[in-house]
Order: structure tokens, then C-alpha cells, then sequence
């Protein structure tokens, strides 16, 4: 038998010597056999079998007190131990004038492991009465031994079992968010929390893959975060990128970042208890450093995917913009007012990029209409004005086949109702108009009032914000006039509608 | 704080989330997890759990729909739950 299966065997003689089973059972067998007196014996071999010769007479009850038992008496009973050890099953004896007992074997899964001693008794104590003690004992020693296994099962699985959902949950929490700003300092907080320490830092490894860039510090001792590039190979954070292997120090844990090559590294510091970074720390920490790495790749490609998308929106912008001879258009202000009038509408940020891509894109489906109706000065004909009020049911069915950028399919197909239900292409009135029409509707229409056309001039901001304000409740929905009005008089929009206008 | 604590921790489910958490401190768990552990209703945990963020004993983490606890890091919250859990309080 191997050491571990040795001990288990010890642990469970130790566990059945403390059963409150064990002495109950034996407390019922006392009312059959009166006088009866027992002891476990643990598997040692000799002649002694594990008793003292006090032990013995205290077990016999040899009269009178103190009387040395005979050696017959005690060869008979050491018999009966070894022939129960060996046979595996009880065997009885007698002893004394008339005194009864027998010795029962303890077997877990066919292997003895003690035996139990019972004297004392002055009737006979029947082979039946011997057989089904044995059963007892068989019972109270699986009941514990299972017991046993569950509590060691328990100890074994349940702290896996808890970290493991830990880690879902913080999988779950950074795989929400695909924004890189939000998702690092929230990896760096859950990671503090899950470790228990004071500080974390993030850090990427840069394009040229020469420095590690510092991406976000946390420090929960309000101590101020200080960030620092690092070259790689130069200090922990370095080292561990470098060699890709997490680096364990007593007070600090740095784990590389890990995907076909090392994007970063994530860096605990200071146990929150004092205490040193545990192997273990480190096990939980790379798994966790792991699923930041998707996360991070998640956002990173994202990224990459929303520049695509807005690079390509400025470029149908430009052509839109070229075609109808705009001369500037105030792009970065116009970014900036549908920023602040949207957050006064509680748009989330989603919804504002949406918003933003919407007042860019808002005449694409001028593609559909003559460039000499766009550009002519004078009065429109009726098949020429309602090539024009067809524009944004067509932009709007152009962009529908662009999937991200479905949101802003009501958008442009509203952006030309008026408050009143006076405009185009269905008639919408007040409430019935999309919010982000609306919104649109008041911004599409300052910019076309501040920018030069070839067939007229630019009104100054200032004239087409009075404009605007003008024309509340008619065309354009008051509340959102009146946060335009004051979007447009934030002193940040000012300075850019200056910069981006201010040689037109 | 401690008067308040001990009013919360009246509640059965309260004193064993928070056992919960003092003996595993690095845990964040959603509802269901510690549900699980406490083996107690969802909607009876969550109750419970809120109230102990509320009181400044666990802290909450939420991102989109997700909500996950955890542990206070408040030294001088987490000395009088040790007390309370370990029956000197």
C-alpha cells in the first residue's frame, strides 16, 4: 500500500475512535452483554497488539481489581487478535472463571486496518451476535469512510468550484464592454479585487515592439498613479513581456499577455494583507490575463473596425460634399454639437456615434439627384423638387444594405419631416418624427445655412442660430432648439465652428 | 457601522453571504453564483445582496447586465465582519 492510501487507512481509525455512532451502536450491545468493555486496536503486529498489560486487565475486568491476568488468559485473547487480523472475521475467546469476549476485524474495501476488542462478558456471546456486530461495524466504518470523502471532496472542489465561477463572472464583466478606454481599468480593478492587492497596472506593448505603453494604473491606496513607459526587458513588467513567463516576486505579479505574441502585461502589486503573491495568484492570475487578451483583441479589432467604418463615411461625405460643390463644412463642430445635444438626451455613447455617423451621411441619397438640380439658382420645376424630396427615402434605402449602420436608417429617412407635419417624405408630425430625425433636422439645416453654396452665400452662426430659433415648432421640434441654442453657444463649439469656418 | 451590521446580520441569509465572502475574499460572483453557494433562492440573495452593498460590507461591479459581487476592501468593514462571523463581535 502507498503512503497516501496508509494514511487515509490511519485517518479513518482516527475518525471512527471519535465516532459518536461507534459508541452508541456499543451502547446497545451493553444491554444485551452487560459488563461489556471494549477498545479499538490500530493495526500494529506484535504480541501486545497494541495494549498495555493495564490496558488488558482493565478490558478483562480480571477480579479482583489489580490482579495480573494469566498469561494463558493473555494468549488466548492475542490469538483471537491476530486470527481476526488475518481472517477478517470476529473471533471469540474465554478468559478467567467464565468471562466471554471476541475481537471483530475493521476492513474498509477488503483491507484490515485495527480491530476491536470487546471483554467482559459473563454469557456466552453467540456467533450470530458476533456476526452482526461485524455488520455494525462494517456500517458505522462506510458511513464514515463516505464521510470522509465528502468532506476531503468538499475541501478539494468547492475552492476550485468558487474560483472558477469567479472567473466567469470577471470573464462576463470585461467581455461587455468593447471599448479599450473602459475595458483596461476595469481588468486592472477586477484583477486587484480577485488578487486582494493595492495596485495594478496595464501595459501594451507599442507598434515598433520596443516599450511597453502605459495604459492604465490603479491604485487603491489613493496614491497618485504615475504612468510610465518601460522598455522590454527592463524591469518586471519588461522582463515578463520579454521572456513571455509570468514573474513572482513577493510583493509583486507580472503576467504577460499572451496571444501569438505578447500584447502587454498586467502587473499586481502589494498584497492587500501583507501577505506574499502565492503560486496560486499566479494560476488564477494568468487564466484571468487570458481572457483579457480576447477582450482586449475584442476591442482592438472593434477599434479598427469603427475607424474603417467612420474612414469610409468621411470618404462618401467628401464625394457627397464635392458633387453638390459645398465649399467647407465645419465637420469637427458639427461632431462636437451632436456630442453635447445628445448626451442632454441621454443618448449613450452608441447612439451618438450613430447620431454622429447620420449628420454625416445625412444626403446620401442626393447621389439620386441631377448635379444641375443640386446646383441650380433658380426656382425648381415639380419633377425637379420632388427629385429632391425623394432624397431621403433614397439615401436611407442606400445606407439600409450597410448592416452597422442600420440605426441611422430613420434618421436620414425623417431628417426632412418638419415639427408641424409639413415636411417630407411622409408627413410626420411632432413626436411621431424620430428623436434623432429631429435632432438631425435642426443640425442638417444650420450647416446648409452656414455654408457656401455656389448659388448663394454663407449665413454667419450667428444669423442661422437665430434662424434655427426662428423657425421652432414649425419645422423644427422647441425642446431640441433649445438645446441646440445652447450646444451652439458652448464655448468649445464656438472655438471650433471659428477654426473650422474662420476662413471661409 | 457595527450596530447597523449586526442588525443585518439578524438575517440568516446575510450572515451566510457574508461568511461566504469572508472566506473567500478574492470571489466575484453574480446572483446565481452565490445563490449557489448560500443555497438559497435567487431572488431572496439578491435582495440580501444589495442590502450588504448598500451597507458598505460587499462591493458591486456591474457591466451591460451583469452584476458581480464581491468583497468589501473597507479594513475597518471587513474587522467587524471577522468579528461577527467569528462569534467575538
Amino acid at each position: 500500500m502507498n503512503e497516501t492510501g496508509e494514511r487515509r487507512l490511519r485517518e479513518l481509525f482516527q475518525r471512527l475512535a471519535e465516532s459518536r455512532s461507534l459508541r452508541d451502536g456499543i451502547s446497545a450491545f451493553e444491554s444485551f452483554f452487560h459488563g461489556l468493555t471494549w477498545k479499538l486496536i490500530p493495526p500494529e503486529r506484535g504480541d501486545t497488539a497494541g495494549l498495555t498489560k493495564t490496558e488488558l486487565v482493565r478490558l478483562t475486568g480480571t477480579p479482583p481489581r489489580g490482579r495480573r491476568i494469566s498469561p494463558g488468559d493473555t494468549a488466548r485473547i492475542f490469538a483471537a487478535v491476530e486470527k481476526a487480523g488475518s481472517s477478517g472475521k470476529p473471533e471469540g475467546f474465554s478468559y478467567g472463571t467464565g468471562m466471554n469476549g471476541f475481537c471483530c476485524p475493521l476492513m474498509t474495501e477488503g483491507t484490515i486496518f485495527g480491530s476491536i476488542l470487546l471483554c467482559g462478558v459473563k454469557e456466552d456471546i453467540p456467533v450470530n451476535m458476533r456476526v452482526l456486530f461485524k455488520a455494525f461495524m462494517d456500517t458505522i466504518i462506510r458511513e464514515i469512510r463516505k464521510e470522509a470523502e465528502l468532506k476531503e471532496l468538499n475541501e478539494t472542489i468547492r475552492p476550485r468550484a468558487i474560483a472558477l465561477s469567479t472567473v466567469h463572472t470577471v470573464h462576463r464583466l470585461m467581455g461587455s464592454t468593447l471599448d479599450i478606454g473602459e475595458l483596461l481599468p476595469r481588468v486592472a480593478r477586477l484583477s486587484l479585487q480577485v488578487l486582494r492587492a493595492n495596485r495594478c497596472s496595464i501595459k501594451l506593448v507599442d507598434k515598433k515592439r520596443k516599450t511597453l505603453l502605459p495604459m492604465t494604473t490603479v491604485d487603491l491606496r489613493e496614491k497618485k498613479a504615475k504612468l510610465k513607459k518601460v522598455e522590454i526587458g527592463k524591469y518586471a513588467p519588461g522582463r515578463a513581456v520579454k521572456n513571455g513567463r509570468i514573474i513572482r516576486m513577493k510583493n509583486y505579479l507580472a503576467v504577460p499577455f499572451i496571444e501569438e505574441e505578447v500584447l502587454g502585461v498586467i502587473t499586481l502589486y502589494d498584497k492587500f494583507d501583507g501577505s506574499e503573491f502565492t503560486d496560486y495568484d499566479a494560476e488564477i492570475m494568468k487564466t484571468l490575463a487570458e481572457q483579457a487578451v480576447i477582450a482586449i483583441r475584442n476591442a482592438q479589432l472593434y477599434q479598427e473596425q469603427e475607424n474603417l467604418t467612420m474612414a469610409s463615411i468621411k470618404c462618401i461625405a467628401m464625394l457627397l460634399q464635392e458633387r453638390s460643390h459645398g465649399v467647407r463644412r465645419a465637420e469637427a463642430s458639427f461632431l462636437k454639437l451632436i456630442n453635447i445635444i445628445g448626451r442632454k438626451f441621454d443618448m449613450n455613447e452608441n447612439e451618438i456615434k450613430m447620431m454622429q455617423y447620420a449628420a454625416m451621411l445625412h444626403d446620401t441619397g442626393q447621389i439620386s439627384v441631377p448635379e444641375r438640380v443640386l446646383l441650380k439658382k433658380g426656382v425648381l420645376t415639380g419633377k425637379e423638387y420632388a427629385a429632391v424630396k425623394a432624397h431621403p427615402s433614397k439615401g436611407a434605402t442606400i445606407l439600409s444594405g450597410m448592416k452597422p449602420l442600420r440605426p441611422i436608417v430613420p434618421i436620414i429617412r425623417y431628417h426632412h419631416e418638419n415639427y408641424d407635419g409639413t415636411g417630407y417624405p411622409r408627413g410626420l408630425k411632432g413626436q411621431d418624427i424620430p428623436l434623432g430625425a429631429r435632432i438631425l433636422a435642426v443640425i442638417s439645416a444650420f450647416e446648409a445655412m452656414i455654408t457656401k453654396k455656389p448659388y448663394r452665400e454663407a449665413l454667419t452662426v450667428e444669423a442661422a442660430v437665430k434662424e434655427v430659433r426662428k423657425n421652432a415648432g414649425t419645422q423644427f421640434d422647441p425642446q431640441v432648439v433649445k438645446v441646440f441654442c445652447a450646444a451652439a453657444a458652448h464655448k468649445n463649439v464656438v472655438k471650433l465652428l471659428e477654426k473650422e469656418l474662420g476662413g471661409a | 457601522m457595527k450596530d447597523k451590521l449586526r442588525k443585518i446580520v439578524e438575517n440568516k441569509l446575510a450572515r451566510d453571504i457574508l461568511a461566504f465572502f469572508h472566506m473567500n475574499q478574492g470571489s466575484i460572483d453574480t446572483v446565481s453564483g452565490v445563490s449557489a453557494w448560500v443555497r438559497e433562492d435567487k431572488k431572496k440573495t439578491e435582495a440580501v445582496l444589495d442590502s450588504l452593498v448598500k451597507a458598505g460590507m460587499l462591493e458591486q461591479n456591474s457591466s451591460g447586465s451583469t452584476k458581480g459581487y464581491c468583497y468589501t476592501r473597507d479594513r475597518k468593514a471587513m474587522k467587524i465582519i471577522k468579528e461577527i462571523i467569528e462569534g467575538n463581535g
